[in-house]
């Protein structure tokens, strides 16, 4: 095996220094600077790099030994297949692991060397995209078992590739956003992954790269028909994602959207503005107000030629929920907002000025009790990301109070001591304004009003946003609405905008369970005047058609997905409802169903054809259609992949067709008969003896 | 009783697609024998040798090879089996040197002595590269590199392909001494007749995946006869001759070749002309185009065109 080793390590070394380049270029790309202060790409990028490079090794390494000539010279010595895919397999590890790490490592020295004085960086960042890099590997052995196991191109030969792909890229996705805590994570899968590739793709070199015919891919364990079946699903769950984008591309001209909210102030009635399509654009000249009602569709319902003159509407709120709206696009470790502050996943907010030349600087960083200098990290993190609600003003939304930075010491004052669920504010800049905030059974409506402690004149000479940055405000608790039907955000709410009336309280929110937006209203004794979906014609009969592709998912995916959503419920501490009990709409669950039965049923015929074809014992029939009503018209490609082609030839008896490799005819019962005697055939007489002797016994 | 057969196949067949490249292929190689393999491009041969070494799963059939079925061939049987394959293919960005190196550590009896002797004779430098050798010095390296692992079964497929006329002899010499012991023994896939001629014991053709001919050399040539037939058109045409393997025109007169001729076949030559059909001594190589003729056209390519 060392021989072997060896041998493959001097044929791949040329291709290092070409690895070298593109893993620096990669990294070199992915490194902060002026007009992006984080290292976000670096994942993306390298991990993109490194699966394309990971392939193409492994292409350059299967291919040319599987070669006949060089497939006989490499093989045909006293070393098993097996040794010889291990020692392929390393060497393309150690040139990989050189490529990528020695670049990588350099990347964390330069990050420790810049961070954070000059960049919100670590060190730490390169870890997730370390593994990323490894689980890319398996990229590698999915290049081999491609070129071991025979199969048409067109056909069923990309299936390995496209599991595993599929595979890393949602690692990726979920690597990207959650730092270390995500590497962490994905550590087993990553393990499993890679294990499992590797398995496949040797029990595939070890016996499918012989071009057998007889055997199916079960020759080679189970590892590479379970492969294949993945491959199937994945298949099936892309060309029901075309079916979906095409019927959903064909139906948005049909479609009607619901725009911004506005609500009454005197009646708490909401009005929406709604709008279609014209094409791909938007028809704005189709736009109309609409006031929303129970049981009324506003696909139907005829607009206001204006809205009545006694009506004042003014804008919902948009509500903000969730960890720190204000900063996004993390990765776990950094967040961005869009001025210069970034938030450190340690607990901390950075607060970055542009230097002269190019990079950036740390100025100060803030904890829970306010700013600080960039000396050195403050003792006393956020427990949650801080939402940014002023610009002007240097409001936060932190863990349990509203509060605001004293521009003289740096001190967070507060404003509301209330851990808010959910805030939503009115933002001018000038004048004073409104905040709504949500906690627990509670709303509460604020008003804040300035009280400058800067001096007049010069707040009056200097520039508006610096003077409104030295105000300090007050909040002035104006109504207080307590009430058990408030919305709560979670995996199955969103609030949406919120508004304060005369009469009480108004909400609009989405439901993900049903996919339906929702309006409700709370007088302003916290009961429930009225709640109802805002029903939507067209739009519901085409979602029900998008829906309805879903049907032609393989039914053990859909339920993988109701796991999934129910196992997110519980971690939530919430009721898991399964999907099917979900209330999608009538016509979306018929839809889907009447899709579901008719394709596993087709699915089951085409097995059902196939099996016969390819020869498979009742039993193995049996097992093939209980597969195919969980994977359903995934069940026959998995199939056509782990079976080889079918050959038939004319059966020299009863000169019907019947497959080559069965020694007995399926019609006649016949053995394979040798070929017709012309009279000219020369044995010898050893031989003729040697045949006369086995005949006899 | 000990089976005196190294390599044996039944009924060994395999598919390409919807073609039978082999067909029922019953072939035997006994211990110590020297057994040329013949056959037209495409007539199955690689393809068998393929199938022997376990490179390529039957469709249909077996062949056992050392006393094992070629599919479970182990690292160890391998070390036993000498094997060249078709171009002499040797890894082009290695030196000589490494060449050597990498057959010392992946055979266990390799004779370095033998491999440098032979690598000599083709004057190779150690440190020259493979991509620099002419074809016959890579032939000559290729060779070295079987016979150096000290094989009891040498399966050669089109050795003497590039190989200069002092080193077709050489090679021919080798595979004599090779055999000498009549221990061990080996599969000639070939097209050269006269290295078949000077080194074999037994012959075995493959036209279109059959083999037609398994034999030993003299008993091959005591069983054809060649007539010669007067006559402009092909007079086989219009009348039956039992074992006939082929009938060729030559300046006015019609070759045929006839196996195992006996009082009926002969009865029919006489009757395909007025004249006396003549017998003319049959060489290896007439009988083997024979065989080989059967399949294909052997006349001039003008003459197609026309």
């Amino acid at each position: 095996m060392w021989a072997v080793l060896q041998k493959e390590l001097k044929q791949t070394a040329r291709l290092l220094p070409i690895g070298w380049v593109i893993a620096a270029i990669a990294c070199y790309l992915s490194l902060p600077n002026r007009q992006s202060p984080v290292v976000t790409m670096l994942l993306p990028l390298v991990g993109m790099v490194s699966g394309i490079c990971a392939f193409a090794l492994g292409i350059l390494q299967a291919a040319p030994d599987l070669n006949a000539s060089a497939f006989a010279y490499l093989h045909h010595r006293a070393v098993s297949r097996s040794n010889i895919f291990w020692a392929k397999t390393g060497a393309g590890a150690i040139i990989y692991a050189l490529a990528f790490g020695m670049p990588l490592a350099a990347t964390a020295i330069w990050l420790s060397a810049h961070g954070l004085q000059d960049y919100p960086v670590r060190p730490a960042q390169v870890l997730p995209t370390l593994e990323f890099v490894v689980s890319c590997f398996a990229l590698h052995s999915a290049a081999t078992l491609i070129l071991a196991r025979r199969a048409s191109w067109p056909g069923t030969r990309a299936y390995p590739l496209l599991g595993v792909a599929t595979a890393i890229f949602m690692q990726g996705v979920y690597l990207k956003s959650n730092g270390l805590h995500g590497a962490v994570f994905c550590m087993p899968i990553t393990c499993c992954v890679l294990a499992w590739t590797l398995h496949a793709a040797r029990n595939a070199w070890c016996h499918l790269a012989n071009e057998p015919q007889k055997v199916n891919a079960f020759r080679a364990g189970w590892s590479v028909p379970a492969y294949l079946a993945v491959g199937a699903v994945v298949v099936m769950i892309f060309i029901v994602a075309c079916i979906g984008a095409l019927v959903e591309q064909r139906t948005v001209a049909s479609r009607g959207y619901a725009g911004a909210d506005f609500v009454d102030a005197q009646t708490g009635d909401v009005w929406i503005s709604y709008y279609s399509r014209l094409g791909e654009e938007l028809d704005l000249t189709r736009t109309r107000v609409v006031r929303l009602a129970r049981n009324v569709d506003i696909d139907t319902v005829e607009p206001m030629a204006g809205v009545p003159p006694t009506t004042k509407l003014s804008p919902m709120l948009p509500a903000q929920h969730g960890e720190g709206v204000s900063f996004y696009n993390s990765d776990g470790f950094f967040a961005l907002d869009y001025r210069s502050l970034v938030y450190d996943c340690r607990g901390y907010v950075l607060k970055y000025v542009p230097i002269a030349g190019g990079g950036w600087r740390l100025v100060s960083i803030y904890d829970r009790t306010g700013r600080h200098s960039a000396d050195h990290l403050p003792t006393a993190p956020f427990a949650r990301r801080p939402n940014w609600l002023w610009s002007g003003r240097s409001v936060f939304a932190v863990d349990d109070a509203i509060v605001q930075e004293d521009s003289d010491n740096g001190k967070f004052i507060k404003l509301i001591d209330a851990p808010p669920d959910w805030v939503a504010y009115a933002a001018e800049e000038t004048a004073p304004t409104e905040l709504l905030i949500g906690t627990g059974d509670e709303v509460r409506l604020y008003r804040l009003s300035a009280t400058s402690n800067a001096p007049a004149a010069e707040s009056a000479a200097s520039d508006v946003s610096a003077a409104s940055d030295r105000e300090l405000l007050t909040a002035e608790l104006v109504r207080t609405i307590r009430s058990q039907h408030l919305p709560k955000p979670s995996v199955h709410t969103a609030v949406t905008r919120v508004a304060m009336t005369d009469v009480g309280f108004t909400v609009t929110g989405y439901s993900y369970d049903t996919q339906q937006r929702f309006v409700m209203r709370i007088d302003n004794d916290g009961n429930l005047v009225e709640q109802f979906e805002i029903r939507n014609s067209s739009s519901k009969s085409a979602t029900a058609l998008v829906m309805g592709v879903l049907g032609l998912m393989p039914p053990v995916v859909l339920e993988a997905a109701d796991l999934y959503q129910m196992g997110l419920a519980i971690a939530n501490g919430q009721r898991p409802v399964p999907l099917s009990l979900v209330n999608t709409g009538s016509q979306a669950k018929l839809t889907i169903m009447a899709v579901m039965l008719t394709s596993v049923a087709v699915a089951i015929g085409i097995t059902l054809l196939l099996g016969r074809r390819y020869g498979l014992s009742n039993r193995k029939l049996a097992v093939w259609v209980l597969a195919t009503c969980g994977l359903g018209l995934a069940g026959p490609l998995a199939l056509l992949a782990i079976y080889p082609a079918v050959i038939i030839d004319s059966c020299p008896s009863c000169r019907r067709p019947r497959v080559v490799t069965s020694n007995r005819c399926d019609e006649c019962g016949a053995d394979w008969l040798a070929p017709t005697q012309s009279g000219i055939e020369l044995v010898d007489t050893e031989r003729r003896r040697a045949a006369s002797v086995e005949l006899i016994t | 009783m000990e089976d005196n057969r190294v390599i044996y196949t039944e009924d060994l067949t395999r598919y390409f697609g919807q073609q039978a490249v082999v067909r029922n292929l019953n072939l035997a190689v006994p211990r110590g024998a020297v057994v040329g393999l013949l056959g037209l491009n495409g007539a199955g041969k690689t393809t068998t040798l393929r199938m022997l070494l376990g490179m390529l799963e039957p469709t249909r059939g077996h062949a056992t090879v050392l006393g094992k079925d070629s599919r479970d061939l182990t690292p160890e049987d391998r070390g036993r089996i000498g094997f060249t394959g078709e171009g002499h293919f040797l890894y082009d960005w290695m030196s000589i040197r490494d060449t050597e190196k990498f057959g010392r550590d992946t055979f266990p009896r390799w004779d370095d002595r033998l491999f440098q002797e032979t690598v000599d004779r083709f004057g190779i430098a150690r440190l020259a590269h493979v991509r620099s050798l002419s074809r016959g010095q890579r032939a000559g390296v290729s060779l070295a590199s079987t016979l150096a692992t000290a094989p009891e079964l040498l399966i050669l497929d089109d050795p003497s392909l590039g190989l200069d006329p002092v080193s077709r002899r050489a090679l021919n010499e080798t595979l004599i001494d090779f055999c000498a012991t009549r221990q061990r023994s080996v599969l000639l896939s070939t097209h050269m007749l006269d290295d078949v001629e000077r080194v074999a014991d037994r012959v075995a053709i493959i036209v279109d995946g059959r083999l037609l001919v398994n034999t030993s050399l003299d008993d091959l040539q005591s069983r054809v006869a060649i007539w010669s037939v007067d006559g402009t058109f092909d007079p086989t045409r219009a009348a039956h001759v039992p074992g006939l393997i082929h009938s060729r025109p030559l300046g006015g007169r019609w070759m045929l070749t006839v196996a195992d001729p006996d009082a009926e076949s002969e009865a029919a030559i006489a009757r395909l002309s007025a004249t006396a059909p003549q017998r003319v001594n049959a060489s290896l190589e007439d009988i083997v185009l024979a065989y080989l003729s059967r399949s294909r056209a052997e006349h001039s390519f003008y003459a197609g065109a026309n």
